[in-house]
């Protein structure tokens, strides 16, 4: 059965600006999702007549959908992180090297812009294998 | 004009810094089991076996450049002989000398006391060699004091302790390595490792770059280790991270007072995030949405509507 309640969509702004912040985290480079507004949802009726009619009469529930789904790109992004980057430990062979004290900065190399990082390595020899402790 | 979108340094003192955590650690975790402080048996004709034991007193240093013509020619190559006396030239390009200020080293053949004693201001020399993100390191070259030996205890030294030491200082050496930086979702073309100065870099240039790398003229930051990253890697890293979130769905139905059914559905249809500034690092970023909406009268809603249009009708009549 075709649909009887028709609504056209809109969503305003479109796109919608959201804000990811990037810090480190230990010895990662890492992308936040700190902010994204509602997305502007709006329903209008459409279709034939008759569907615009039945439509406009049931605007409450364009109103409740709107309500659902103006926060579900919030809900779905918002305090996702991502590792864009990071020193991982280095094994050589019976020594691991790791990274600390990530600090985060800038450079101009050559005419261009770059992140520079910047980090405090440190050596380790591995445990014997077998080793408990 | 530079281009490499990704790059790493370690300056020498920090190289030296690793070097000397590395001897202490391996003093704690593994005595008498390490490149510091070991022990090697051989047989050694007419003697029979033989063991050497070493032990540096201290933690090696590290420095970057080639030996002077004099040093060179009194160093031993891998056979105990001297180089000079083999005629091999002074390594040139990378060419890294370890220092050991001293070290104990003693053999004994069964049955009988330890022979041996100090030796100072040893220095071991290499050539660094960077294929395809590598550091290999080929020892060339060991100076060690012995002037103090017997003939046979120099004999049995060269045996035994040069080549023993040859493979310590490999060992110690492996230590070098520029920090790599695992970006996310990013691939990069074979990195680039040179020594420049007292400063061991490495560049690479992402795979999309089709320009060859050039980090000629470049003037690294003189940080003691740093990691760099252009623009366009950073935009690799943030589309890689945002990929999973693209296309992500939601959909809900229900009933609105028996009268209609409803639902939608929607997805995440994009997701941009690029890089504003990199100094302090800011991102752009948006998002775009799509959605569907449909829904139908129930039986009663259907009846209620045909009610209201026969009334309305027949208010039209009158």
């Amino acid at each position: 059965m075709s649909d009887t309640i028709s609504y056209d969509v809109s969503f305003s702004p479109s796109p919608a600006t959201i804000t990811i912040s990037v810090t480190v985290v230990e010895d990662a480079l890492t992308a936040t999702v700190t902010t994204v507004p509602d997305i502007g949802l709006s329903l209008s009726p459409s279709g034939n007549f008759v569907q615009k009619v039945i439509s406009a009469v049931l605007i409450p529930i364009a109103d409740l959908i709107i309500a659902a789904v103006n926060p579900k790109p919030r809900d779905m992004l918002q305090g996702k992180t991502m590792t864009l980057g990071k020193i991982p430990p280095i094994p050589v062979e019976n020594v691991t090297i790791t990274a600390s004290s990530l600090a985060l900065g800038g450079a101009t190399l050559g005419g261009t812009d770059y992140l520079k990082a910047t980090a405090t390595l440190a050596v380790a020899v591995n445990p014997p294998s077998g080793s408990n402790g | 004009m530079a281009n490499f979108d990704a790059a790493g340094g370690i300056d020498l003192t920090s190289l030296n810094t690793l070097l000397s955590q590395y001897y202490t650690s391996a003093e704690q975790v593994a005595p008498g089991n390490n490149p510091f402080d070991g022990t090697t048996s051989k047989n050694v004709a007419p003697l029979g076996d033989v063991t050497l034991t070493w032990k540096l007193k201290s933690a090696p240093v590290l420095a970057f450049g080639a030996p002077s013509q004099a040093d060179w020619n009194a160093s031993l190559d891998a056979a105990g002989t001297t180089n000079g006396a083999a005629g091999n030239p002074v390594p040139t390009g990378a060419v890294a000398a370890v220092s050991i200020a001293n070290m104990t080293a003693s053999y004994t053949v069964a049955g009988v006391a330890p022979v041996g004693g100090e030796t100072h201001n040893l220095v071991a020399y290499a050539t660094l060699a960077f294929p395809a993100g590598e550091v290999d390191v080929t020892l060339v070259g060991l100076t060690i004091d012995e002037s103090d030996f017997a003939p046979w205890d120099k004999a049995i030294f060269n045996t035994m302790l040069v080549p023993a030491l040859f493979k310590a200082v490999t060992e110690m050496l492996g230590v070098i390595h520029v920090p790599a930086l695992s970006w996310q979702g990013v691939s990069l073309n074979p990195v680039q490792i040179a020594l420049s100065g007292n400063q061991l870099t490495a560049a690479a240039t992402l795979t999309t770059n089709s320009a060859p790398i050039d980090t000629s003229g470049v003037t690294w930051p003189t940080d003691a280790v740093f990691v760099l990253a252009s623009k366009p890697l950073i935009d690799a890293a943030l589309a890689a991270g945002v990929k999973p979130y693209v296309g992500k769905t939601f959909s809900d139905s229900g009933e609105f007072k028996d009268l209609a059914d409803w639902n939608y559905s929607g997805s995440l249809d994009s997701i941009s995030a690029t890089t504003g500034t990199l100094s302090p690092l800011t991102v752009n970023a948006s998002i775009t949405a799509s959605l569907n909406v449909g829904g139908s009268l129930t039986a009663a809603g259907m009846a209620l509507a045909v009610v209201g249009c026969a009334a309305g009708a027949a208010l039209l009549a009158i």
